[in-house]
């Protein structure tokens, strides 16, 4: 089985124990009528790529959202770095927004159409309230330099960007903050073929570089084979099976990972 | 039977007048199902357009021949086509929810394919709606009927997509990327539904797709594209096992293979071209491995090197 270069220690830095959440509708005292995801437990250790997989409406993007702290979790905790999360999305969660960090699956989202990618790149810091401009910009040379882009992309317009630049980019702003957990949501599923390959390599030389964990949901079991050291399959709001991907496609145990393997062929 | 020679599409000049599609031919007997294998850029969509008369006329001119059953549609303006569609081509595109009414059953939307085009006694309409459902592979078409869209999933919706696409039997369906939208594991479902409708009808099929390995279970031939240009097709299983074109070897490499690590994946440089971008060769060139002085000054023409299988390339494998 692969390793790591970075072997994952034994302390989990990401802890669910029995997490459910849900969208309520009406009032706060209204109880959940549709509980998405359903009593997860799940230990991610620091410095592995862990792969959420899953088919539409399976929960995994759900689970990445209350692993961000964007949807609060109804019940169960998660402990990150052997610290619970805090149920509120305020103002305790403003430090671990620096810890925690993500990158989507089109990262134009997160680019301002009308100012440069220097701009873009180091606004994380800015609302943050870190360092000097001088201080920001090199930051964000040096996080261009990792991501292989030219220094001259910064001065660049996010129109101007091909897809797999525009990723590369995503994964820069997403590492300005140094963090410790990434949560990459269907990273390469919105790239050409063609170039997926090279985001991944990216991604994986940056995990390592940076000795990142990463929780990488994705519904493409290839992608999820090659990236990741385990991964967890999520079927209708619960986590079904977990083990090595190579695990999962060369022994699925439950409906859910053969309907995901049957695919690659 | 589908002929297709020397198709070019530009966008107006006011808009750049780049080509989108460089003379493309391409000719389809009845009951043959082609893919057409490209990426971003490569104008597979444009040509899924042409085909079904549907190109932007304010923002787009082509030129070349299309014919269709004998008939000329080179020149077809909008009212032609309107007729053509539904009773002669066929359908079926990504998104399976743009495509249906969201305010009127699937049993309104089909009896209405049919009332547009005969004028049979509506319960005849609404018989032929049931079966053409059960030939959809619904198990129980009389409940189907009387469903809104929003109450079925997606693999549901595009199988209602072609229910209705090929109410009239046409003798061409055009399905752009239909699968790419659903799970994963409803894909192969809804090829082997289309299949089942080619060979019901004789219908020839072009699928156009950016996946290579999907096309295995439902094309008799190939065509990748690449900035605008077929640059190999052929025989399915010859494509899959044999191509020479390094473009398309690249495309079947491109998928992680099970004990391949990231990290270590094999690349392809680069991006796919614009269409915008001029190459005096080959647009591949820059991105292959195998291109030497010739490829980046001649354009390699589409040539027949070996029965049915033609390949546009100085240095094939």
């Amino acid at each position: 089985m692969h390793m790591p270069a970075i072997s994952p220690s034994e302390a989990p830095i990401l802890d669910l124990q029995n997490v459910s959440a849900g969208y309520r509708r009406g009032g706060l005292l209204s109880p959940p009528q549709h509980p998405v995801l359903r009593d997860i437990t799940l230990s991610v250790r620091r410095g592995e790529a862990m792969g959420l997989l899953g088919e539409s409406g399976s929960g995994k993007s759900t689970l990445g959202r209350v692993i961000l702290g964007l949807l609060p979790a109804l019940s169960g905790t998660i402990r990150f770095d052997g610290q619970a999360l805090p149920r509120s999305t305020g103002a305790a969660w403003r430090d671990l927004r620096r810890r925690i960090q993500v990158v989507f699956q089109d990262s134009n989202s997160t680019l301002h159409p009308a100012h440069t990618i220097l701009w873009s790149l180091t606004e994380p810091m800015r609302i943050h309230g870190l360092g000097t401009p001088e201080e920001r910009e090199a930051r964000a040379l040096a996080m261009l330099e990792d991501v292989g882009l030219e220094p001259g992309m910064a001065r660049a317009m996010p129109k101007s960007l091909s897809g797999g630049q525009r990723q590369r980019v995503g994964i820069a702003r997403a590492l300005m903050l140094s963090p410790e957990l990434i949560v990459a949501d269907e990273p390469v599923s919105a790239l050409d073929v063609s170039v997926q390959a090279q985001v991944l390599n990216l991604l994986k030389s940056v995990q390592q570089k940076h000795g990142l964990t990463i929780l990488f949901i994705s519904h493409d079991m290839p992608v999820v084979e090659a990236f990741c050291d385990r991964a967890a399959v999520m079927a209708k709001g619960e986590l079904v099976e977990i083990g090595s991907p190579l695990e999962l496609l060369r022994d699925p145990k439950t409906e859910a990972t053969r309907r995901l393997c049957v695919v690659s062929n | 039977m589908l002929a297709v020679q020397d198709l070019w599409v530009r966008l107006k000049p006011s808009l750049g007048g780049h080509p989108i599609v460089r003379g493309v031919g391409l000719q389809l007997q009845p009951g043959e199902r082609i893919a057409i294998v490209g990426e971003s850029g490569s104008g597979k969509s444009t040509v899924a357009l042409a085909l079904l008369g549907l190109l932007p006329r304010d923002v787009m001119q082509q030129s070349g021949s299309l014919t269709l059953d004998g008939e000329d549609l080179s020149d077809a303006g909008e009212d032609d086509w309107h007729t053509i569609r539904g009773r002669k081509v066929a359908m079926v595109f990504q998104d399976p929810a743009g495509a249906l009414n969201p305010v009127l059953t699937i049993g309104e939307q089909l009896v209405e394919v049919y009332r547009a085009h005969d004028d049979r006694p509506r319960a005849e309409q609404r018989q032929l709606a049931v079966q053409q459902l059960a030939a959809m592979g619904f198990a129980d078409p009389d409940r189907i009927i009387g469903l809104y869209p929003h109450q079925m999933s997606g693999g549901m919706k595009q199988r209602a997509v072609i229910a209705m696409a090929t109410a009239l039997h046409p003798g061409l369906i055009v399905a752009d990327e239909p699968t790419t939208a659903l799970d994963p594991s409803i894909r192969a479902q809804i090829l082997a539904l289309l299949v089942q409708k080619s060979e019901a009808d004789r219908s020839s099929l072009v699928l156009v797709t950016h996946d290579l390995a999907e096309t295995v279970r439902v094309a008799h031939r190939i065509a990748v594209f690449y900035h605008g240009r077929m640059v190999e097709v052929g025989p399915a299983e010859r494509i899959l096992a044999r191509s020479r074109h390094p473009y398309t070897r690249a495309l079947l490499n491109a998928r992680p293979q099970p004990g391949q690590r990231a990290g270590e994946l094999p690349v392809i440089p680069g991006r796919p071209p614009l269409p915008s971008e001029q190459f005096p060769g080959c647009a591949f060139a820059p991105r292959c491995s195998r291109a030497g002085e010739s490829c980046h000054k001649t354009l390699p023409e589409l040539t027949e090197i070996e029965p049915n299988h033609a390949y546009a390339c100085h240095f094939p494998l």
